[in-house]
């Protein structure tokens, strides 16, 4: 009888072993065949046991999985944006609609993990079948990680001049599509009305200049001086790269990477773009970069503080939900030109997927006139159909977002150097571009730095 | 290895070892293989994907020359020097207030409890408020007596003292328990003789309760300092990584999460995770070696 307990002890052990590992393995069949493991009452030695327990483990792992006789295939579509998964859920449930042969499971990641659980999903060749994909695009090529497009594109005849030719770019590593697109961000200075008449100054018209952008807010600098306020004529937020500086950076005519692929920082555009905002902090036209480290410029203009704010397209949410009335889009002001960098959003399919029949058909939805509609009407992404983008700009219901739509033909593909996350050469410099901002080190000097830091970590990713 | 003097002895030997394979099973795979992993890596230029080519000590000839890296090791240093004693001696005090017999004491332990209990999360983003430049309670209660506060998360000179207030807060808990455990196991005894020699309050603290409660002490010291040094979390909840703040208050974890994760630095993040290992193994052996200059185990 003793000995019966003990042998069943031991093969609960065993079972917990096989459990652990079936569980690792990721498959979720029932506990059925464990049990049989669990009634094992041989007395051989113990090692053939645990031997026989981890056969059976390898042997469920490796079992393919239980294909349904080709009536539905499932794939799965990973995303990191709250907000737009419920408008995706949406067009999913549209797309099996027309397809009841396919079936789409959303996978939702928050922005902060995404990358890190997709790169290690990808590198086990575990990533979803379809995926947002940002510009990172070369890194993932490179990779091996994204499916090139071309024949499929080149069979189904996908049309590119549907679509906006930045982010149509912006997809393509050496000549080759590797992505579907999506969306674009855009950038539009926003305007307080309301408090632009407390102080009398006229609104400016999208036709401005750097200088008359200046110039409005030294005069409303000294009328709200005059009417004994506190508050700032302009808001930027420094503390994101492309939703500020860099985009300035394109204004004076510089570039985050020259033709040859090396930093264009220490160039004397990109130089005098940071200068000119620097000459800003100092004038105190603008929140420092404390100020907006501790409360984001956005905040600063919805709650009043700021008149003014270079606003891109992925904080335009953050405004209208704040109800905020009277508020007026217009252009970038010119400095050398309107230009500025605009990041976009791309669809990818995984180059380890199954189903990839299956994945080009969601995907060719997904870029359908009827998804980029539904996608433009929600206000979620500026779509990239330029047929649909009409529908984004009067999506607000707090202004009229046109300004983000036409300032569209002076955007610049997001620049991405080929196996670098984009995020990975900015947070290289994270910390000097905090340095010139806070007046640790002249502009000149820390641009020149960031720039060599830069060309020394493509350097050695060669 | 041990042997086992009669066969039933082995069998019950067998037994045991079988009852802890699957923990250890899990110890292996999760933590020794990957600690192994982590050194191989180390030595590597391995990224996201593609192979990993053998770099040598290239990863640790450039940790040794970032001055980020230095930067880092003093932050974390500052983080430990400031918050252990603090805690040490904060929470030694609040043990002794809240051992005694009284209606309710019950209440106080559990509020000193509570931040314990409460998310991390959620700890992080009600103190980002409180610190707050512009909108913070904190500096708006510092306004009333016409002080001005400063930037708590976003001024790099004050942000290591912003996360350490933070860290305070919400490792007390933890060690109020831990004393007021040792504390309860100290013999009333003691205390009555010590009463009858005519020994005050400091007298007795000085001669029983520390000494008795120097085990205690240590273990909470040891723990404590290998936490601070990875500490991590109230970092990355509080400061975002773009914030100017983050400079003065960089620990070496927030700086490995920036180069393995955010950068896919894996191996130079490796090469950071295994110096830090050994500079918490030799304090930890220092320790270890002086405890027997202090601690009484009775």
């Amino acid at each position: 009888m003793r000995k019966m307990k003990k042998f069943a002890a031991l093969g609960l052990a065993l079972t917990m072993i096989a459990t652990m590992l079936t569980a690792c393995g990721g498959s979720d069949k029932s506990g059925a065949s464990n049990s049989t493991s669990g009634e094992t009452t041989s007395e051989d030695s113990q090692a053939a046991q645990s031997e026989n327990a981890q056969t059976e483990a390898q042997g469920e792992e490796s079992a393919p999985a239980q294909a349904s006789s080709g009536e539905q295939v499932t794939i799965t579509y990973s995303l990191w944006d709250e907000i737009q998964s419920v408008v995706y859920q949406e067009l999913i449930d549209n797309f099996e609609a027309q397809n009841p042969d396919i079936h789409v499971e959303m996978q939702l990641t928050p922005w902060d993990q995404y990358w890190t659980k997709f790169d290690a999903a990808a590198g086990a060749n575990q990533a979803a079948d379809v995926f947002f994909m940002n510009v990172w695009v070369p890194k993932y090529a490179e990779a091996g990680v994204l499916e090139p497009l071309d024949s499929y594109m080149e069979r189904d005849g996908f049309d590119f001049s549907l679509y906006t030719q930045s982010i149509v770019d912006t997809g393509t590593y050496n000549g080759v599509h590797y992505t579907v697109p999506k969306g674009t961000d855009s950038m539009a200075v926003a305007v307080n009305t309301t408090l632009f008449e407390k102080y009398g100054v006229t609104v400016p018209g999208s036709d401005w200049t750097w200088d008359d952008m200046m110039a409005v807010c030294r005069e409303l600098q000294g009328k709200i001086a005059e009417a004994g306020d506190s508050i700032y004529p302009m808001a930027f937020m420094l503390n994101s790269n492309n939703g500020s500086w860099q985009p300035v950076v394109y204004q004076f005519g510089g570039r985050v990477f020259n033709e040859d692929g090396t930093s264009g920082y220490s160039s004397e555009e990109s130089i005098a773009a940071i200068q000119a905002l620097v000459d800003m902090i100092d004038e105190k036209l603008i929140p420092d970069y404390q100020m907006v480290s501790d409360t984001s410029a956005e905040e600063f203009f919805i709650s009043g503080q700021a008149c003014m704010l270079y606003l891109p397209t992925f904080s335009s949410q953050k405004l209208e939900q704040a109800k905020m009335e009277g508020i007026e889009l217009i252009k970038l002001p010119k400095a050398k030109s309107q230009e500025f960098i605009a990041g976009s959003m791309h669809y990818g399919m995984n180059a380890a997927s199954e189903h990839k029949e299956e994945a080009w058909r969601f995907m060719q939805y997904l870029a359908s006139e009827e998804a980029n509609d539904i996608v433009g009407q929600r206000g979620i992404d500026l779509p990239a159909r330029i047929s649909s983008q009409s529908y984004y700009a009067s999506s607000f219901k707090q202004f009229d977002g046109s300004a983000f739509v036409e300032g569209l033909t002076e955007a610049v593909p997001y620049a991405s150097a080929p196996g670098y996350a984009e995020d990975a050469i900015n947070s290289i410099t994270n910390d000097d571009i905090i340095a010139i901002f806070t007046k640790q080190i002249g502009v000149k000097e820390g641009m020149e730095k960031m720039a060599e830091k830069i060309n020394a970590e493509i350097e050695s990713g060669k | 290895m041990k042997k086992y003097k009669t066969k039933r002895a082995r069998k019950e030997a067998l037994a045991a070892y079988t009852f802890i394979l699957p923990f250890i099973t899990g110890i292996l795979i999760f933590n020794v293989y990957a600690f192994l992993k982590n050194i191989f890596i180390s030595f590597t230029n391995k990224k996201s994907f593609g192979a990993a080519k053998f770099i040598g000590m290239d990863n640790y000839v450039r940790l040794f020359g970032d001055e980020k890296f230095y930067q880092a090791l003093i932050n974390t240093l500052c983080y430990i020097v400031i918050c252990v004693p603090a805690i040490i001696i904060l929470s030694l005090l609040i043990a002794l207030a809240l051992n005694v017999k009284l209606k309710g004491i019950g209440i106080f332990r559990t509020l000193i409890y509570l931040p314990i209990i409460t998310l991390p999360t959620a700890v992080g983003m009600v103190w980002k408020w409180l610190f707050n430049n512009q909108f913070g309670l904190i500096n708006a209660v510092m306004g009333k007596f016409g002080i001005q506060g400063p930037a708590w998360l976003s001024d790099p000179n004050v942000s290591l003292i912003a996360v350490c207030i933070v860290l305070i807060w919400c490792s007390i808990g933890t060690a109020v328990i831990i004393f007021l455990a040792g504390l309860q196991g100290i013999e009333k005894t003691y205390y009555e003789a010590a009463d009858i020699d005519g020994a005050n309050s400091v007298q007795k603290f000085l001669s029983i309760t520390f000494p008795l409660l120097s085990p205690t002490t240590f273990m909470l010291i040891v723990t404590e300092i290998i936490g601070f040094f990875q500490v991590f979390d109230m970092i990355f909840l509080m400061i975002p990584p773009t914030s100017s703040g983050m400079a003065g208050a960089r620990s070496i974890v927030m700086l490995f999460y920036e180069e393995a994760f955010t950068k896919f630095n894996k191996g130079y993040g490796a090469a950071m995770a295994n110096i830090l290992f050994l500079i918490i193994l030799v304090i930890t052996i220092i320790q270890m070696k002086l405890q027997k200059k202090w601690v009484y185990y009775g």
